[in-house]
């Protein structure tokens, strides 16, 4: 057995420096532009949807505005927190991942009551119903999965979703995140 | 009362308090770097965490109480924000037919969404959503398997502003209640963190960075509370990882076979874990086992796939130092699926390991290569 022992190192190259204080209550300290910190974004990655994502549709639609596009023979840990919602509490969220020219392995938190959460691996999950009752209640969605990209070709990794019903029933996403890094 | 001890880790800093509310204030506020159409940014800051745990136990005894755990505040803020939160509170009873009730109070409840996992016995949970103009507040548990034996909540959570509009400060306190009139626990060791993700704002652009520790009408701290506040150059990373160069296969339901070993932590230092596991069973009717040797106060839960619906689930019981996943069936038949924990631990005499082994003699398990485990030294 070999381990690889990686450090996953997001705090290199920081130049400039803050300062130090006591203060009591109610303090505000300003820094000058002058002796901002610079930092090399070298730790987590983040995409951020901004914009509701809604569906009609019971197969899974990709989510776009949080797609990622991935760097060729790396490997990955993502986490999604995600706003899910629906339009009637009959009627599910389901919520996958597709990917091209990666290799995933995930698995996705999606509460089906409000009791209890939906668990998926390496398949899209199909909740049963979120226990919202109207659009603009949410509830959280959770995915966590590591990422082995291909030597070639564009590896992405897109969540997904759906309505559960073949009856038309709008689900959506709210605003919502991934966030990603190498390891 | 607990003391809280917020390390903020991400630029090296350490603020230290007491407070009556245990009561942490966001500070952080990034530049604005663009002005006009919403700018989405992922952050500046290179690690953006802000870490808490309580020192010593919190411990009510009526069901009509709350004791706050913890408060986390974000000051009024004319950008749009989002973070996350995270959590593992060890909770107890001292009496099984008593609940021990997780609870969220929300000073605005459409910025915040929470999904809230409270044991019942080491093998199950029951769960809450707390969703976004949800007045739930309360994880209800049913019984405990037993008394004065830790076992732990998890907590995930979603905050943002950008559904309201609301540039008003909010406020989010953890609070602990018993099911009925005795004497439940939240335990020293109990973690919290938020993570910053970014902002999106059209605001005009600012040439400074205010670091706002209390601001406005915020003031939840006592008059006799001072904070100390220095930052510092970073001096080393914070995060490190693992990952499994080479497969681990074990086909002995007696013997582990080691997939990680955790070398040149400090022992007494307590760590944050986060295990992806690519895990692997070679029949549908062996189970996947695996166990954590921590070295003392373990906390936590491991997840591993018995079906393609749901989960085998272990607790940790009592800060043991191991923890075994004995449950079940396989999806499917040497195919692969993510087995996950989230954890904390104090460093022991001897280097944490994460073990595999089977359930059925002659049947192999596989840690497959490409598994990760990423962890790091918090309060």
């Amino acid at each position: 057995m070999a381990l690889n022992q990686t450090i996953v190192s997001p705090l290199t190259n920081i130049t400039g420096s803050l300062s130090s204080f006591t203060s009591p209550l109610k303090s505000v300290l300003q820094i000058a532009s002058s002796s901002l910190p610079s930092y090399q974004a070298t730790g987590w990655q983040y995409k951020i949807l901004t914009s509701t994502f809604s569906t009609t549709s019971t197969t899974q639609q990709s989510v776009t505005g949080l797609q990622l596009t991935l760097v060729n023979n790396k490997k990955y840990i993502i986490n999604g927190y995600l706003l899910g919602s629906t339009s009637v509490t009959a009627n599910g969220l389901r919520v996958g991942v597709s990917t091209a020219n990666v290799e995933t392995y995930y698995a996705i938190e999606v509460p089906s009551t409000t009791t209890a959460i939906t668990y998926g691996f390496n398949a899209n999950a199909n909740a049963t119903a979120l226990a919202s009752t109207e659009l603009n209640d949410y509830s959280l969605v959770l995915i966590k999965a590591i990422a082995i990209t291909a030597a070639s070709g564009v590896p992405t990794f897109t969540p997904t979703i759906s309505s559960e019903n073949a009856t038309v029933q709008t689900v959506q996403l709210g605003p919502s995140v991934i966030y990603y890094r190498e390891y | 009362m607990a003391q809280i001890n917020p390390l903020f880790l991400s630029s090296g800093s350490i603020r230290q308090m007491t407070s009556s509310l245990n009561t942490v204030i966001d500070y952080i506020h990034l530049p604005v770097t663009q002005s006009g159409s919403s700018l989405i940014a992922t952050t500046n800051l290179p690690d953006p965490y802000l870490f808490a745990s309580l020192s010593a136990n919190v411990t009510v005894n009526q069901n009509n109480i709350n004791q706050p755990l913890y408060q986390y505040d974000i000051p009024n803020r004319l950008e749009n924000y989002f973070y996350t939160s995270n959590g593992i509170i060890g909770v107890s009873t001292t009496a099984v037919g008593t609940g021990v009730r997780i609870g969220l109070l929300r000073s605005q409840l459409a910025n915040t969404a929470f999904a809230l996992k409270s044991p019942t016995s080491l093998t199950a949970f029951t769960f809450a959503n707390v969703t976004t103009l949800s007045n739930t507040t309360y994880v209800l548990p049913g019984l405990h398997a037993a008394t004065n034996t830790i076992y732990p909540t998890h907590f995930k959570g979603f905050t943002s502003n950008i559904l309201t509009s609301s540039t008003s400060s909010i406020s989010n306190t953890y609070v602990v209640q018993p099911e009925t009139n005795v004497f439940v626990s939240a335990s020293a060791g109990s973690v919290f963190y938020n993570q910053f993700i970014g902002y999106s704002s059209s605001l005009a652009p600012t040439s400074s960075i205010p670091i706002y520790f209390n601001s406005g009408s915020l003031n939840t701290l006592s008059g006799s509370d001072t904070i100390t506040s220095s930052f510092l150059p970073p001096t080393s990373s914070l995060w490190l990882s693992q990952s499994l160069a080479t497969s681990v296969s074990n086909t002995s339901a007696t013997v582990y076979a080691n997939v990680f070993t955790l070398t040149g932590l400090t022992t007494g230092q307590r760590y944050l874990t986060n295990l992806y596991m690519i895990g692997s069973s070679a029949a549908t009717t062996t189970g996947f086992r695996m166990r954590v040797v921590t070295g003392s106060q373990y906390m936590g839960t491991l997840w591993t796939p018995t079906s393609t619906t749901a989960p085998a689930i272990q607790n940790s019981e009592n800060g043991d130092n191991i923890t075994s996943i004995t449950a079940g069936d396989w999806p499917v038949a040497s195919g692969k699926y993510l087995v996950y924990g989230e954890y904390t631990f104090v460093k022991g005499a001897t280097d944490p390991q994460i073990q595999i082994i089977s359930e059925t003699a002659g049947t192999a398990v596989t840690a497959v290569s490409g598994s990760v485990i990423y962890y790091r030294p918090i309060i």
